[in-house]
């Protein structure tokens, strides 16, 4: 497994690892600028979760799309897939808690009300979902032809970030009205995780299904 | 020892279909799979490595199916037509990553061979279609395979390339345990190194064995054109008409010369000549 969490944390940073990280220093220079007033994080926090989803997707296209690798390791497809989710796992664990971070500090210097513990919750929440649904979707039709199901399940992820949205607008994340709506998130992140296995099995019949190829076209090259 | 053992296999596309019944190839040959453009190579192949789900039927490579068998994979070698690495990956850091997960890696034919190639450590996007040929040729031979499957692998090689890699091959088969499945339509390669033939076409195999015995089953015929007839053109698979000459690809050897006697010329048609008037060009 440790291997195969290497070979994840190689692919992802060869193709995504500088763009998350200008993300990052754009974010930071704006935070410097700006501040850490409310509207900005309403604005840019889901702008960051959300790329830093697109770029996870584009990259495990990628991967999807040179298949035979995956198909070729001499272990079983289901560890490979196993182990991609859990390396998607960390990346989104850590952007939560570096978002989650900023908004502690807001707090701390008085610019922001929000809780971090319900940021924390509601990004860990909507990138447990997505990635619930887009992985098997993906495995099964590639990144050309999952795309129109991608919008579905960025309607869907949407709708739950304008949901949680709408309660911090609300001020339920403020002292008083916290604790429920805390307890909310955090239990949506924990039930979106936990059925994280579920996802993994049906990716991995998804891939098998599919095989390398995914656009069901038949391969005459040869 | 069977290298590969094919029972009722099927994969239907809905629009091509490829069908094979039965298929054996042993173990320690070298096995040219010829056939035109959209004859099913490829096709069968990934069937082979468990890279796409069959329809129906077994395809099994030394001991097992590869799609139900990891362990097996160690012991498989592939080079695709198109390399199948993250192309955002540097041919170093795919080593790296992948070296590891087999135990016969051989480091030491690893380095000798990125400098015989003289592949550079840059990102896979970045080298030539050429040199994405080789790397995966080296990375699919350093695993130390027991069967090494080809699909095209000197396709964009230039001959110095072509030459040495041919050669690596050649030093691969001084094992005797060891086999290759070679698909190509460069057939040069295959005439001096192959020991057996598939031919398929259609999405069907039309002969498979021995290659010395099916090319000595065919008899390439020579001559003036006033000898074909209608009823001697019945005789060919395929013909090809030359000015005033005519050059013949027949099933029939012992009638062919028969019929044309003295007045025309015989020979062993090669792999080049087989795929190309069995087509029946007239």
């Amino acid at each position: 497994m440790k291997q195969l969490l290497l070979r994840e944390w190689v692919q992802y940073k060869s193709a995504t690892g500088w763009s998350m990280l200008w993300i990052w220093v754009i974010y930071l220079i704006a935070f410097i600028i700006g501040g850490s007033n409310m509207l900005f994080m309403l604005l840019y926090l889901p702008v960051i979760m959300g790329y830093s989803v697109m770029l996870n997707i584009r990259q495990q296209g990628e991967a999807v799309r040179q298949g035979s690798e995956d198909f070729l390791l001499p272990v079983p497809l289901g560890r490979v897939i196993r182990a991609r989710y859990l390396f998607i796992f960390g990346v989104f664990l850590l952007s939560s808690v570096l978002v989650t971070g900023v908004v502690a500090v807001g707090r701390l210097l008085g610019d922001i009300s929000i809780d971090p513990l319900m940021v924390f919750g509601s990004c860990m929440g909507i990138n447990g979902i997505m990635l619930d649904i887009s992985m098997p979707l993906l495995y099964r039709w590639g990144a050309a032809r999952s795309r129109i199901y991608m919008i579905l399940v960025l309607a869907v992820s949407a709708s739950v970030g304008a949901m949680a949205s709408i309660m911090l607008e609300f001020g339920m994340g403020q002292t008083g009205h916290g604790l429920s709506a805390n307890v909310g998130c955090l239990a949506g992140a924990v039930l979106a995780w936990c059925l994280s296995p579920l996802s993994v099995c049906w990716t991995v019949k998804m891939y098998r299904k599919g095989g390398v190829d995914h656009e069901k076209k038949p391969i005459l090259e040869g | 020892m069977l290298a590969v053992q094919v029972q009722d296999l099927k994969k239907d596309y809905g629009g091509f279909v490829v069908k094979i019944p039965r298929l054996e190839l042993p173990e320690g040959y070298v096995t040219g799979l010829v056939g035109k453009n959209g004859s099913g190579k490829t096709t069968l192949i990934r069937m082979l490595l468990g890279l796409i789900p069959k329809t129906s039927g077994t395809a099994k490579l030394l001991d097992g199916e590869m799609g139900q068998n990891p362990a097996l994979r160690s012991q498989v070698g592939f080079v695709s037509e198109t390399p199948y690495f993250l192309p955002t990956l540097t041919t170093g850091q795919v080593h790296d990553t992948l070296s590891p997960f087999y135990a016969d890696w051989d480091e030491a034919l690893y380095q000798q061979m990125m400098q015989d190639f003289e592949v550079p450590n840059i990102r896979i996007k970045q080298l030539s279609k050429g040199q994405s040929k080789i790397f995966t040729f080296i990375m699919a031979l350093c695993c130390c395979p027991r069967l090494l499957i080809l699909d095209e692998p000197t396709a964009n090689l230039d001959p110095s390339a072509r030459h040495k890699l041919i050669g690596y091959l050649r030093r691969f088969m001084e094992e005797e345990e060891h086999t290759v499945l070679y698909s190509t339509h460069i057939t040069g390669d295959l005439e001096d190194i192959c020991d057996y033939l598939v031919g398929m076409e259609h999405g069907q195999v039309l002969y498979s064995g021995e290659k010395d015995a099916i090319l000595d089953s065919y008899l390439m015929v020579q001559g003036p054109v006033q000898l074909l007839t209608p009823d001697t053109l019945g005789v060919f698979c395929g013909v090809e008409r030359s000015g005033v000459g005519f050059t013949g690809l027949t099933d029939r050897p012992e009638e062919a010369r028969a019929l044309f006697g003295r007045e025309a010329q015989y020979r062993r048609p090669t792999i080049e000549e087989l795929i190309v008037y069995r087509e029946g060009v007239r």
